[in-house]
């Protein structure tokens, strides 16, 4: 049809896709915004799973995610968001 | 972020510690119990954070279903201030004292200020709207502002509009002041020109009348320079006011002469006198002065200041300082010093419009006291206007 290939996308997916629907709206997907390597806002966590200076994980439903870096801090952490601070090295999904 | 963190200080909050235990099933716990803690930190199997009040009391709970143990580091804020300052018991008293003295004087008139006069001072301006109630220290509501521009603008001639503005604390008077048009009531009564000194002429600028003297001559006190009296073609005769300047050198000789034995004051002690003026309100702070004898009284005043603003609030003081009137026989240098400064005090007056070419000064001491003589070589206008006394006669045809 339009030549898009929809890979492993459920249906829920696609018609967000097709209609322009942010897809954490729809599929439940979690925000997650980055200011550089310095700051992190995730919302709806459901739950620390590692915490210490280098390493923070976050469980966060449908998959986990974890901030590696130095001086790594909670600032704040709630039912609706968690905010980490430091030197973020990298960011894995799990 | 800084008003957040205000509101913190505000509430109150402590930071703790905990340790032992499963620090991320604790963070878990908080947050499931809606425990909101801040600046999470993990050192060495010791976790820092930070709290509000409510929230640390329902801590230890939580900590203790982890397994950590909490220890209270320091606590920040206004709450756990106001309690550690609970026996001082001046503070809030103190505190409300001052929200009612801020609140209580913002009703009135700190300072008074004029805006838009060139050539009047200030001091000529303000005391006029102080006769009609404007001043520092009355309260704002008790002023009609209009009301007293209005009655400002009869009590001088020399403004042309004036307003007056209550801003806050300050009152500002705007003033526009009076252009001083050109006078047209000449004087038309037939005058001449005399000399009012004698001397040599040395320029005569003519602008009505017929010159009776000419440049180079001398002239002396009393005589007619320039006459009123105009002669036409036709022989009749016209009066006028004559107008000339008349440049003339002169000379003056000035005598001053100071006794060897004079009277003089001789100050013996000085009292003082201190005001507080407050808002209008003076009251004395000092001992009443006993007036025993002769005294020359001064005052000055030292208010506070906002900028170049100033403050109803200062200190007034009064001196008195008390003398005795003595023959003295001062020495010889201050006698030369008080003959001197007589002396050029009364030349000063005497030669204010004058330009002087040369002058020669002498002291001359004897035994009754001490001489100045000065003799002034100087050029000035000697011309003054005085009426002419017109005589009218009936000649043989009954004109005049």
């Amino acid at each position: 049809m339009g030549g898009k290939s929809y890979g492993r996308m459920n249906l829920t997916e696609k018609i967000s896709e097709e209609l322009g629907i942010p897809k954490t709206v729809v599929s439940g997907f979690n925000r997650i915004e980055l200011s550089g390597n310095k700051e992190a806002v995730i919302n709806d966590c459901a739950g620390i799973l590692e915490y210490s200076g280098e390493r923070i994980k976050i469980n966060m439903g449908k998959n986990t995610i974890l901030f590696s870096g130095c001086d790594l801090c909670m600032k704040e952490y709630g039912s609706c968001q968690a905010r980490i601070t430091g030197t973020i090295a990298y960011i894995e999904f799990g | 972020m800084i008003f957040q963190r205000f509101q913190d200080y505000i509430k109150g909050f402590v930071e703790f510690s905990a340790r032992g235990g499963f620090p991320e099933r604790f963070i878990n716990l908080c947050s499931s119990n809606n425990i909101e803690i801040k600046n999470v930190r993990m050192y060495k199997e010791t976790i820092s954070a930070t709290c509000n009040i409510k929230a640390y009391r329902k801590i230890r709970h939580t900590a203790k279903k982890a397994g950590m143990r909490v220890r209270l580091i320091k606590k920040h804020g206004l709450p756990f201030l106001i309690y550690k300052k609970r026996k001082r018991i001046g503070v809030i008293p103190g505190l409300a004292f001052l929200v009612a003295m801020t609140y209580f004087l913002s009703g009135y008139i700190w300072t008074i200020k004029v805006n838009g006069n060139e050539n009047i001072p200030d001091e000529e301006i303000i005391p006029i709207f102080e006769s009609l109630g404007v001043k520092t220290g009355i309260r704002k509501g008790d002023i009609n502002t209009k009301d007293i521009a209005r009655k400002a603008l009869t009590e001088t001639d020399k403004l042309m509009w004036a307003a007056v503005n209550a801003d806050a604390c300050k009152i500002t008077i705007e003033v526009k002041e009076r252009v001083a048009g050109e006078t047209e009531t000449e004087d038309k009564t037939p005058s001449n020109i005399i000399a009012a000194e004698s001397g040599q002429i040395i320029l005569i600028e003519n602008f009505l009348g017929t010159p009776l003297a000419e440049v180079g001559s001398a002239v002396e006190k009393g005589d007619i320079i320039v006459s009123g009296a105009v002669i036409n073609k036709d022989e009749s005769v016209n009066f006028y006011n004559a107008q000339a300047n008349v440049y003339a050198r002169t000379k003056k000789i000035h005598t001053t002469f100071i006794p060897a034995t004079c009277k003089m004051r001789v100050y013996e002690k000085l009292r003082k006198k201190y005001f507080i003026s407050f808002f209008g309100v003076t009251f004395c702070i000092s001992l009443p002065v006993k007036s025993d004898g002769e005294y020359t009284f001064s005052s000055g005043e030292d208010f506070l200041k906002s900028g170049k603003d100033k403050l109803p609030a200062g200190i007034i003081t009064e001196r008195y300082a008390f003398y005795e009137l003595k023959n003295v026989k001062p020495d010889e240098n201050c006698a030369r010093l008080l003959c001197a400064e007589k002396h050029f005090r009364e030349t000063d007056r005497m030669l204010d419009e004058a330009e002087i070419e040369k002058s020669t000064t002498k002291m001359q001491k004897d035994k009754t006291g001490y001489t100045i003589e000065s003799v002034f070589e100087c050029v000035e206008n000697i011309g003054e206007n005085k009426k002419m006394d017109i005589i009218l006669e009936n000649n043989e045809n009954g004109a005049y």
